[in-house]
């Protein structure tokens, strides 16, 4: 596969992630969504991943099946997030996320 | 011996000069005598190309009756020795074969990444090329995945440079046009901290206007700019920087620079000091710390970081370089411990135009919670230019 090493530049995603909101949909999602920001885009992007900054519309988490909609304990956001209860294997060489965190992404999750 | 090579070489043993940052193991202190940048990266002028040939290469793959002055009269675009001082053209490609968590069944990833294919075409006039024009166009394949919502233009062709300068004397010259950024250390790993935290990645090149003084012990550089204008209007990092070195004890360099910047969504303020170390013989000792602090416009999600960076570069035989890198980082705000990435690499000129670069990545976050596996990563490079 050839892929390229860099986004267009270092501000390609600024409007995502300091930008006023574009997100769509659940009230939910708009507070996963800067978690997902801070604590996984910064290595999911270019290029080894998909940037994950870009991914603004809520049904694209489910349609790369990065979560199944109402089944959090099967999502793959919750199963590699490192959390303090144990488990999980991201961020990759990183600490557990707080748990306030991810509990706003256990709640946006059960909510769909 | 011609009166050409005659004049490179005496050049070569009266200037100091550099190339990659690490040249200054071989007592190159300005990036000015190879490159048409005076803050290096782009396209090589002719003296650099015959540095390149003469002094970085190994010469072990030329044939054996070729005199050092036959290799230099060599080192032009396609092996030709220039037949006008008015143009020059360069072809360069630069891609790696990345693997990460090599050995892991389950998470081990290879990839072939191209990095760069650009050519390059340069026009000069006058005295010392007192007059140049530099156009770098590359083809950068598009990232992986989706495309960022709101960023246009996101194109496989792209360019990369296109700028003009004027050098009113040999020790002042102003540069306007789209160009790297002045700032720190121009490290050839673009992935560093030091590079990604300030913003001074791949392609974070932009338009402005670049003012240089260089002295006997002195260089300075100061630029402002208005973002990359192929990139929405939005998005485009208005601002300024400055760097300033010294040259200390004959051959080795200090450093200061400092870059504010913004655009609609984000201030960014950057400083760092750095030191140039010569180890002579071709070996090297580069180091930078700095700190950058961005501040959202919407009010969330600020951040403010600091980077390490430590390189040592060693020289056994003409041609080979081993170096080693460490880097650390430090999130000031989410205050989640550090993460230092570290390893050794080799770098190899068989003969110019061919370089061949092996890195090792190791990267461990060290935090207050819980430490996790660390990460590692192989990169085998091939860097060609005509």
């Amino acid at each position: 596969m050839i892929v390229g090493c860099q986004d267009y530049n270092s501000n390609s995603a600024d409007a995502e992630k300091y930008g006023p909101s574009i997100l769509t949909g659940s009230s939910k999602f708009k507070l996963a969504f800067p978690i997902l920001l801070k604590r996984c885009a910064n290595c999911h992007t270019s290029p080894i991943h998909s940037p994950w900054a870009g991914y603004t519309n809520e049904k694209t988490w489910a349609d790369k099946n990065l979560i199944i909609n109402g089944n959090a304990d099967n999502s793959q956001i919750i199963i590699r997030t490192i959390n303090t209860g144990g488990g999980g294997d991201m961020p990759q060489g990183g600490t557990a996320i707080p748990d306030d965190e991810y509990q706003t992404l256990l709640d946006w999750i059960k909510s769909l | 011996m011609s009166k050409y090579f005659l004049t490179l070489l005496i050049l070569f043993i009266a200037v100091p000069a550099r190339s990659y940052v690490n040249y200054i193991g071989h007592g190159y202190t300005s990036c000015l005598n190879c490159h048409y940048n005076p803050t290096g990266g782009g396209p090589l002028n002719d003296y650099g190309r015959v540095v390149s040939a003469t002094l970085i290469s190994s010469g072990k793959f030329y044939p054996v009756d070729w005199s050092e002055e036959k290799i230099a009269d060599s080192s032009g675009f396609l092996g030709r020795k220039p037949k006008q001082d008015w143009f020059r053209s360069q072809i360069n490609y630069r891609g790696f074969q990345l693997v990460r968590d090599p050995g892991s069944r389950a998470n081990e990833v290879k990839q072939w990444i191209n990095m760069q294919f650009d050519a390059r075409a340069i026009i000069k006039f006058g005295e010392n090329d007192k007059f140049i024009s530099v156009i770098n166009y590359g083809y950068a394949p598009l990232p992986r995945g989706p495309q960022i919502p709101g960023v246009r233009n996101q194109t496989e062709w792209r360019s990369r440079e296109h700028y003009i300068g004027y050098r009113f004397t040999p020790k002042f010259g102003v540069y306007a046009g789209l160009m790297d950024r002045v700032f720190g250390l121009k490290t050839i790993e673009h992935i560093a901290y030091s590079r990604a935290l300030t913003q001074q990645a791949q392609n974070d090149q932009t338009h402005g206007i670049m003012a240089h003084y260089i002295a006997d012990k002195w260089e300075l550089f100061g630029q402002g700019f208005i973002g990359n204008l192929s990139q929405d209007e939005k998005l485009r990092m208005k601002g300024g920087s400055a760097m300033v070195e010294r040259t200390i004890f004959d051959i080795h360099r200090i450093g200061v620079s400092l870059k504010e910047s913004e655009n609609s969504y984000l201030k960014l303020l950057a400083y760092s000091s750095h030191l140039k170390f010569n180890l002579k013989e071709g070996s090297a000792l580069l180091a930078e710390v700095g700190q950058v602090q961005t501040t959202a416009k919407s009010g969330a999600n600020d951040g403010k970081s600091r980077y390490g960076l430590l390189q040592t570069y060693l020289r056994p035989v003409r041609g080979l370089y081993v170096f080693s890198n460490i880097e650390y980082k430090e999130d000031l705000v989410l205050k989640d411990g550090y993460t230092v990435r570290f390893g050794p690499g080799v770098q190899y000129f068989p003969m110019q135009r061919f370089e061949f670069r092996f890195d090792i990545y190791n990267t461990r976050n060290f935090g207050p919670k819980a430490s996790t596996f660390d990460t590692w990563m192989y990169l085998l490079q091939t860097h060609i230019w005509l």
